[in-house]
């Protein structure tokens, strides 16, 4: 089994053009489905067929369907009524589908598409963007973010340096408790410290200081004064 | 009835000189002998009203909970949630005031258990009042939940809280300008020094019986549009009754999936529809932008209200930069760490001894004269077992929760958070989870208690998976009682490096298995201070009886039940039973299987329990270097004590608790059997 899907995923993700299109809708079919449940999980939430089939706009029979079919082939576990958990197999699949979608996302953004054509774009071009692709957009996006937009992460700012908070790029969950703690759109902040070997940033904000640990900081964009 | 009420008037006497005394003349002129209501009293019979104390955290609400409530105050947990639930009545003036004190949060949303459990709570069980405290030197950030609280539109009045630490950073608050911008009393207030708090408990009532509410704060055009719209769509929908269409209107469009979860289908989706709209004004995701709202009105009313002076940064503030410094930061912690530790252990290790000297004496005197019948043993179980309990509580468990409490209020636990994050994350925990496993090296019950400070749940049981192994005060009783003292000290602290060792593999792979994100640290670090004495004591007190409901019944029960089973001569079998296992695996002697069994109760009992079987404390004649080296692994990892498993139990329910002992069981057999095997060939 582990097998025949590195082959299939290998063909899709790095070769598009040589897989057939039969196989390769498959296997699109399937890594939607695999980054369907991981996102919901990621944000908390039980991927329930219910959910799932709200999120991909299908009936929920066919979701069920199709998420036996994926038991089957060993990229999750699925409980009828109980919803699906993704085996480590299922996961990194996911994981690697939202990471590109994302990506995808903020390539489109940048590029002037715009924003409610951005997520279903992303959602067809995140199946057939090879790892090379990948990190010449990553590349070319990252300089955007630095250089001409002028914006930078909070995980790069140094202490005594102020900015604007532009966007956070995080997952809801955390995006909302950011704002909920001060750091909407727009709001003046200053970097007090940040902790040795990859640690978390102290900000003042508001009036109030604030640690937050640097995966989370990489995920903040600013405008930075001066 | 008389006699309560001269009570009340003399409790209000005495408050009202307490506060002459302290009062700053002046500052809340008017406020206190405004007179208030005049008290119920015509009826005969006190009115009941019922007060909720709300804020973020750290902003002093426990504070005045504990002024107003004494000690006619007990804490549970909410319904199916591990988050603490205070409650206490009070008399003023007449009235029976029941006060909750709800969890501290920083919105209304639902990120956090402790939000959820704020929002049921007053959507529920609808209080008279809320009393929302602010802390001054905060007031931008405490007012954006004051918004979120003015939407239940209920009474509610402001207790502007820590002026005087707020004074001195120079911002100084016009709290009757924020009267009239909120349209509800603000009382300002230092609540560790009581002042305020009886003008504010005034007020409060006078609210209640007024029924005022708060103003409506209107936020931009656009905005008041679409919540108009939502608000129409909302009044025809029956479900969520009792809570404001307003309310539910602005939820909707902040995309709140319970809210949504509850409401029409055909609502939901066309406050969807508007919320588009919005995001399309405003270039942000609708959430994001009625949270720039909410933060551009409060920010208004903190502009207009507040006046701040820049003040040189003072000494303590200089002293607070030194504790999160990148390098001296963490040899201070290791260093506050171990002088914590090393005066808990000597100071317990005394107290403990001589308190079970002279209680074992009373017990085995009991023994003597009850004989061995079954009844007899039955309660010399339980009287073992209350020794047992009372031992651990009353030396180290109490002083523990008090210097906890001290390094918690004075603001250095989150600096500690703070410092080891990234250490944290190496197993997927962020910095928070530091404190529960610093917790667990002095009794895993607290700590497992303690991994309530993770918000998500997932983080919760990594966390409790985690500290729940670390090495124990009992455990460390074992360790330096046999190997220190018979093998060598070296031995000693390297059977702790291959138990951390152990702890953060596990740890890693729980962190992989586990499904879900992990997610990063978001924290506020608030100042330094000097800690709160009574507050401290007060809450240590508190902790302390949970920690005896927790644990007591399971320790007494055991020890009762393995009483039992001597008197029964059940143990002889039982060891027999698990040859296979000590004997042939571990290599260790037979009797270690019924120490192993006590130590159930306690894990230092493994050890009493060897010298008692073996009939000599001389262990070194009895147990070769490796037995003991090996009898300790094992008893450092075999299974969480039965105090640990109740606590297990309360905080993730019976089948995690009980796949954890299990695989604790298993797994630490197997690591000894092989860790056996690697001494003998490098013997």
């Amino acid at each position: 089994m582990p097998k025949s899907y590195q082959v299939s995923t290998k063909l899709v993700r790095e070769n598009p053009r040589e897989s057939g299109t039969g196989h390769s809708t498959e296997s699109e079919n399937v890594e939607e489905y695999l980054e369907t449940i991981y996102r919901i999980t990621e944000k908390g939430g039980r991927p329930t067929t219910t959910a799932i089939a709200g999120e991909l706009g299908v009936s929920a029979p066919s979701v069920s369907e199709m998420l036996r079919k994926l038991d089957n082939k060993g990229y999750l576990r699925y409980e009828p009524y109980g919803g699906a958990v993704l085996t480590a197999k299922g996961k990194a699949i996911g994981k690697t589908v939202l990471r590109k979608h994302r990506l995808m996302e903020r390539f489109l953004i940048a590029i002037g598409i715009s924003k409610n054509k951005v997520h279903n774009e992303a959602c067809r071009l995140e199946h057939t963007v090879s790892k090379d692709l990948e990190n010449a957009i990553k590349r070319e996006i990252g300089e955007r973010r630095v250089n001409r937009k002028g914006m930078v992460s909070l995980a790069d700012m140094k202490p005594g340096q102020k900015g604007e908070v532009v966007s956070i790029d995080s997952g809801q969950q955390a995006k909302r408790r950011l704002e909920d703690m001060g750091l909407t759109p727009g709001a003046e902040i200053s970097v007090s410290r940040t902790a040795p070997l990859g640690g978390p940033v102290e900000i003042r904000v508001r009036g109030s200081s604030l640690a937050i640990g640097r995966g989370m900081a990489q995920k903040i964009y600013l405008k930075v004064d001066g | 009835m008389t006699k309560i009420r001269t009570k009340k008037t003399d409790s209000a006497n005495r408050r009202a000189s307490y506060f002459a005394g302290c009062e700053k003349p002046g500052v809340f002129s008017g406020s206190a002998k405004s007179g208030g209501p005049g008290g119920p009293g015509e009826a005969g019979t006190s009115i009941k009203l019922r007060f909720a104390l709300a804020g973020n955290a750290n902003v002093g609400k426990s504070v005045i909970f504990n002024y107003l409530t004494k000690l006619h105050q007990h804490i549970g947990n909410w319904p199916g949630k591990t988050v603490e639930r205070a409650e206490g009545t009070f008399h003023f003036k007449g009235y029976e005031i029941d006060v909750i004190d709800l969890p501290g949060i920083y919105s209304i949303s639902t990120y956090s258990i402790e939000e959820v459990v704020t929002r049921e709570y007053i959507a529920k069980e609808k209080p008279d009042v809320l009393i929302n405290v602010v802390d001054a030197s905060v007031l931008e950030r405490n007012l954006f939940l004051t918004l979120q609280l003015m939407e239940f539109e209920i009474p509610m009045v402001v207790v502007l809280n820590q002026t005087d630490m707020a004074e001195k950073k120079g911002i100084f608050i016009d709290y009757e300008e924020l009267t009239k911008a909120l349209g509800i009393p603000v009382i300002p207030a230092v609540a560790v020094r009581g002042t305020g708090i009886y003008e504010a408990v005034e007020e409060t009532i006078k609210v209640c019986l007024n029924k005022t509410k708060p103003v409506k704060i209107v936020y931009g055009k656009e905005i008041e549009n679409s919540i108009g719209k939502i608000e129409k769509m909302v009044k025809k929908d029956a479900s969520l009754k009792g809570l404001p269409a307003r309310w539910k209107a602005i939820k909707l469009l902040e995309e709140d999936a319970e809210v949504a979860a509850s409401m029409d289908k055909e609502t939901v989706a066309a406050a969807r529809k508007i919320s588009k709209n919005i995001e399309t004004i405003h270039d942000h995701s609708c959430p994001t932008a009625m949270a720039c709202e909410k933060y551009a009105a409060v920010g208004n009313i903190a502009r207009r209200v507040q006046k701040a002076t820049i003040v040189d940064s003072p000494v303590s503030s200089r002293f607070a930069d030194l504790l999160l410094h990148r390098i001296w930061g963490y040899p201070i912690m290791a260093g506050i760490i171990a002088l914590v530790f090393i005066s808990l252990f000597s100071f317990g290790n005394f107290l403990s001894g001589l308190m079970e000297g002279y209680l074992l004496y009373f017990v085995n005197a009991f023994r003597s004269i009850a004989g061995s019948g079954v009844v007899a043993s039955t309660l010399t179980g339980f009287m073992e077992g209350m020794v047992a309990a009372v031992t651990v509580v009353v030396p180290y468990i109490l002083p523990f929760y008090l210097i906890l409490g001290l390094l918690e209020d004075s603001g250095y636990l989150a600096r500690m958070a703070f410092l080891m994050d990234s250490a944290m994350h190496k197993i997927g925990l962020h910095g928070k989870a530091f404190i529960p496993m610093i917790m667990g090296f002095g009794c895993n019950v607290p700590a497992c208690l303690g991994c309530r400070v993770m918000e998500t749940k997932r983080e919760r049981m990594l966390a409790i998976f985690v500290t729940s192994m670390i090495p124990c005060a009992a455990v460390t009783a074992v360790v330096l009682g046999l190997v220190a003292k018979y093998v060598s000290l070296w031995w000693a602290i390297g059977l702790y490096a291959i138990d951390l060792l152990i702890i953060f593999a596990l740890g890693k792979i729980a962190f992989r298995v586990l499904p879900g994100e992990s997610v990063g640290l978001i924290m506020e670090i608030p100042d330094m201070r000097v800690p709160q004495f009574r507050t401290t004591v007060r809450e240590a007190w508190y902790k302390m009886k949970d920690f005896v409901f927790v644990a007591f019944p399971i320790i007494i029960a055991s020890a009762v039940v393995i009483n039992l089973m001597k008197t029964l001569g059940m143990l002889a079998p039982l060891s027999g039973a698990l040859y296979p296992v000590t004997v042939l695996w571990l290599g260790l002697p037979s009797v270690a299987g019924i120490a192993f069994v006590f130590g159930i109760i306690r894990k230092e009992l493994t050890l009493i329990m060897l010298a008692s079987l073996f009939g000599t404390a001389k262990l070194a004649a009895v147990m070769t270097p490796v037995q003991m080296l090996v009898f300790t692994l094992v008893t450092m990892l075999y299974i969480p004590c039965a105090a640990t498993i109740a606590a297990l139990v309360k905080e993730t329910g019976w089948k995690k608790a009980g796949f954890i002992t299990v695989f604790k069981i298993f797994f630490a057999i197997l690591v000894g059997g092989i860790f056996m095997r690697i001494l003998l060939i490098f013997r």
